[in-house]
């Protein structure tokens, strides 16, 4: 079941276009993210979802309803802030009770709701405090409440986790997960972490510059980017110009300035310009004599040491620097190491074909 | 500096505990006593008391209509509450004789009309509407500076939950602005608790104020000690009022 | 989707009650013309009859103006307020920026209780600080002059000046200073240097309206002026009950007129500092 739809919406600020002709489709229970740098657009789309911000053209529907034209209040949604927006004059009770009072529910029935929802975020005995008597986590534990409280339709969650430390950002996202599995909510989340967007969602609606990028799970984003934008937002990546030279069932080969690229075979036709896009941690240092489809020898520039991993950074004989990265083992080439092989699988590189406007 | 200021108060302080130059408490006692004094301190009180509250009431409306617009427009209507600030309380003070007098404005404008007239100055509805006038400004920097203060994201909170405007306003707004207003009124009374100008053109014989009567002790009666004793009564009001509002300012933070 | 959804037992709670509620903006116009409407009343008033206020006005006379400006002692009373203010407000300015420089610049331990010395005469009633002053100035022998104004009126000034200033300190950038301190400048190089230019829109606007502030102050001429340094704002206080003609309306008419150009001549300085640092970023 559909719970929002979006056909055609557009955004402009005069002449800035924030949002781009955008259609997309949230369904029942599922979590999306809105993902994105600054500018992009996704906060855009969360307020005209929400209301806030009416789309210059396009249409809006939650529930089956087209709802472009009613205001925020009666479309029956619930919205988590980065600031958490918690009323500082309320205790923690009045402010989840907020919601079913503007409801008209009765304060017996308030009072057992909101000891349900307090019990559900693990803030059974804190309703007596004040939202600023709590910890930056606490209190987000209190606005996701507030909405849970009501049960809106659809969650908006605009930054939720961005005021908190890398910790407690990390377990909050762990909960937010939980909470979302066992309720089975749906939820339209906005970041501009990929870590999160990955950890968190169903599916990520990549956007850039107002227009969606991509939209799919995030193994979809990861591992089949299907723009360069996409390839270096989620991840690292080795970006390179080439084009292809041979397209057969079996592989596609590719010319480009470091020489002969197989990869997986694609739709691109022969002479081809398209880009190709490596993952670090894909490209493998090789031993002399060693082949695994890709190879290329170069010169090491720099090794740097990450903790857990290492990275290479090495200047093929006739192009840029790639990057590679390797768990931290023994074997490590010392920087300065003069000539070195590295190399890849043919199924690792990613052949993006380039779209005109991109 | 400073001595410029704090020596003529101590020579306030010096005169009203003083007569001829040996210290005694007569100065307060025989106020104390004057029936006067006391009428004119509750005067003075009714009238700060009064014109505050109504200043803060037609404020209030001002603040949250200009928090409400955008910059650009905000700075328009800025100006339309800085424009009455800095216009001399003589020459306001004097436009209120001109339109509520006998044969002012209004009441010509009722003559006209055939309709009854009223008595509007020299007394205290007088001293009340040239008052009000003159603190209404005072009143709305401090709620204004509170109202932009406030997130503007709980009030959009609100509205995702439901919340119509009327509901938003006085749950969430209104509550978090106690302590602008706090600091409005404080500020206007004070201020009134001083005015000089608007009662004595406005008001009549029983709308003498604290300011009035320490002029009248001065220049009519040459009592200085009287004077200066009355000053330091309304000095120490209004030392006590404004640590209230410093204290009203520390805890504004948390809102 | 397991227990916690359906031990909430959540369905659907109803529908949001609420009313529109459009009075704000009608209060708010109610207020302006409260605010805005007595002094504007007055100016059709000025160009009336020049013996009784008629109003609406059936002529169109400069009378009112003709017999201020051909009154010598009107004329006495304008010339002598102008010259207590620009006393006053160059004397305060130059003393209130240097100690509103002091102190936003200095670590001192009491510098709070000495902020609120100098700020007290701001908020304390007028008539204490005027009558402190007769009291002292009868002391020393000053009454009634006009070098005793000037210095009434520079005690009610600096405060003002103090206030307005400093909050332009805060918005400089302290580093430049300590920038200009590492290539060698000496103090008073860098408050003449440094400080000042970057601080001429704020003294500007406490400059006008130091100067708006002494030309219509009521209250401390009235104790200590005397006979021959009457005040403009003195001499129409004591002239109001016995004035029969309207001249006042005239001499409130300009007093508004010269309120706006301060008003609007503050406002431009203020922008022109805005486009100062929008040209800088």
């Amino acid at each position: 079941m559909t719970v929002v739809e979006l056909k055609g919406v557009s955004r402009k600020y005069g002449n800035i276009v924030a949002l781009d002709c955008l259609d997309l489709v949230v369904e029942k229970g599922e979590f999306l993210t809105l993902l994105g740098p600054s500018g992009s657009g996704k906060t855009t789309l969360l307020n005209i979802i929400a209301g806030m911000t009416p789309p210059s053209s396009g249409r809006v529907e939650i529930d089956g309803r087209d709802v472009t034209d009613m205001p925020t209040r009666q479309r029956g949604l619930g919205m988590v802030f980065q600031n958490y927006a918690l009323m500082p004059h309320m205790t923690v009770f009045d402010n989840i009770a907020f919601p079913l009072r503007v409801r008209r529910v009765r304060e017996q029935e308030i009072r057992i709701r909101v000891a349900e929802v307090l019990d559900i975020v693990n803030l059974r005995d804190l309703g007596g405090r004040k939202p600023r008597e709590l910890s930056g986590g606490q209190q987000q534990r209190v606005a996701i409440a507030r909405c849970l409280v009501y049960k809106p339709s659809l969650i908006l969650m605009d930054e939720p986790l961005g005021a908190l430390d890398k910790k407690l950002r990390e377990q909050l996202q762990l909960e937010i997960k939980r909470l979302h599995s066992d309720l089975g909510v749906t939820v339209v989340y906005v970041t501009h972490d990929q870590e999160e967007a990955l950890t968190l969602s169903d599916r990520i609606c990549l956007m850039n510059t107002g227009r969606i990028e991509q939209l799919g799970t995030p193994h979809e984003l990861y591992f089949a980017p299907e723009t360069v934008f996409g390839a270096q937002f989620l991840g690292e990546s080795n970006v390179l110009t080439a084009t292809v030279s041979e397209s057969s069932s079996e592989e596609t080969v590719l010319r480009c300035s470091v020489g002969t690229i197989r990869a997986p075979t694609t739709s691109v036709a022969t002479g081809a310009e398209v880009t190709i896009v490596v993952r670090p941690e894909n490209i493998r240092r090789l031993a002399p004599g060693e082949c695994i489809g890709n190879e290329l020898s170069g010169e090491l520039i720099d090794t740097t040491f990450v903790g857990g991993v290492t990275r290479y950074y090495v200047r093929p004989d006739n192009g840029s620097v790639l990057v590679l990265k390797e768990l931290t083992n023994r074997t490590a080439w010392a920087a300065g190491s003069g000539k070195v092989r590295i190399g890849w699988s043919a199924e690792h590189t990613l052949v993006i074909q380039n779209i005109a406007g991109r | 500096m400073s001595l410029g200021f704090i020596v003529p108060l101590g020579f306030i302080f010096f005169r009203s505990f003083t007569i001829d130059g040996v210290f005694t408490l007569e100065g307060f006692r025989s106020l104390l006593t004057s029936p006067l004094f006391v009428r004119v301190f509750w005067t003075t009180l009714e009238i700060s008391l009064i014109a505050s509250i109504v200043a803060l009431a037609v404020g209030y409306p001002v603040a949250l209509h200009i928090s409400r617009q955008s910059e650009r427009v905000r700075s328009l209507y800025l100006i339309m509450v800085l424009l009455p600030f800095w216009t001399s309380i003589l020459v306001k003070s004097y436009a209120f004789t001109v339109i509520l007098g006998d044969a002012g404005l209004i009441n010509t404008a009722l003559r006209a009309l055939r309709l009854p007239q009223f008595e509007m100055i020299f007394n205290r509805f007088g001293v009340l509407a040239a008052s009000t006038n003159f603190l209404v400004p005072f009143a709305v920097f401090p709620i204004l500076a509170n109202l932009l203060a406030q997130d503007p994201n709980l009030g959009k909170a609100a509205e995702v939950m439901g919340a119509g405007p009327l509901r938003i306003f006085w749950r969430i707004t209104f509550p978090l602005s106690g302590s602008g207003v706090l600091a409005g009124f404080i500020l206007t009374f004070v201020l009134s608790l001083g005015l000089f100008a608007t009662p004595a053109l406005l008001g009549g014989r029983h709308d003498m104020m604290m300011a009035n009567l320490i002029d009248f002790y001065t220049r009519d009666t040459l009592n200085w000690n009287a004077a200066s004793a009355i000053a330091v009564i309304l000095l120490f009001t209004s030392a006590v009022l404004l640590l209230l509002l410093n204290r009203v300012r520390g805890t504004e933070k948390f809102a | 989707m397991n227990s916690p959804a359906r031990k909430l037992n959540l369905g659907a709670i109803g529908k949001p009650v609420h009313w529109r509620f459009p009075l704000t903006g009608i209060m708010a116009w109610s207020a302006f013309a409260f605010l805005l409407l007595p002094s504007l009343i007055i100016i059709p008033i000025s160009f009336g009859n020049k013996n009784q206020i008629v109003f609406p006005p059936t002529a169109f006379h400069w009378d009112l103006y003709y017999l201020f400006f051909t009154t010598s002692t009107w004329i006495a009373a304008t010339t002598q307020s102008a010259k207590v203010a620009l006393l006053s407000t160059a004397i305060a300015l130059t003393l209130g920026t240097l100690a509103a420089y002091g102190i936003e610049r200095s670590r001192l331990r009491g510098k709070q209780l000495l902020l609120v010395v100098l700020l007290s005469p701001l908020l304390i009633p007028g008539v204490v600080t005027a009558l402190g002053l007769y009291s002292y100035f009868a002391v020393i022998g000053l009454s009634g002059s006009t070098t005793a104004l000037v210095m009434g009126h520079t005690v009610f000034l600096c405060p003002f000046v103090i206030v307005t200033v400093s909050a332009g300190i805060k918005e400089l950038d302290g580093s430049i200073e300590t920038a200009a301190s590492v290539m060698g400048a000496g103090r008073f190089k860098i408050f003449t240097a440094v400080v000042l230019p970057q601080l001429r829109p704020s003294l500007v606007s406490a400059g006008l309206f130091s100067f708006l502030m002494s030309f219509d102050e009521l209250v401390i001429s009235w104790f200590i002026s005397g006979a021959q340094t009457t005040t403009l704002p003195v001499k129409m206080y004591s002239s109001v009950q016995t004035e029969t003609s309207p001249i006042l309306a005239a001499i409130s008419t300009m007093l508004t007129i010269l309120s706006v150009i301060i008003c609007l001549g503050a406002e431009g300085a203020r922008n022109l500092r805005k486009k100062a640092v929008a040209a800088d970023s």
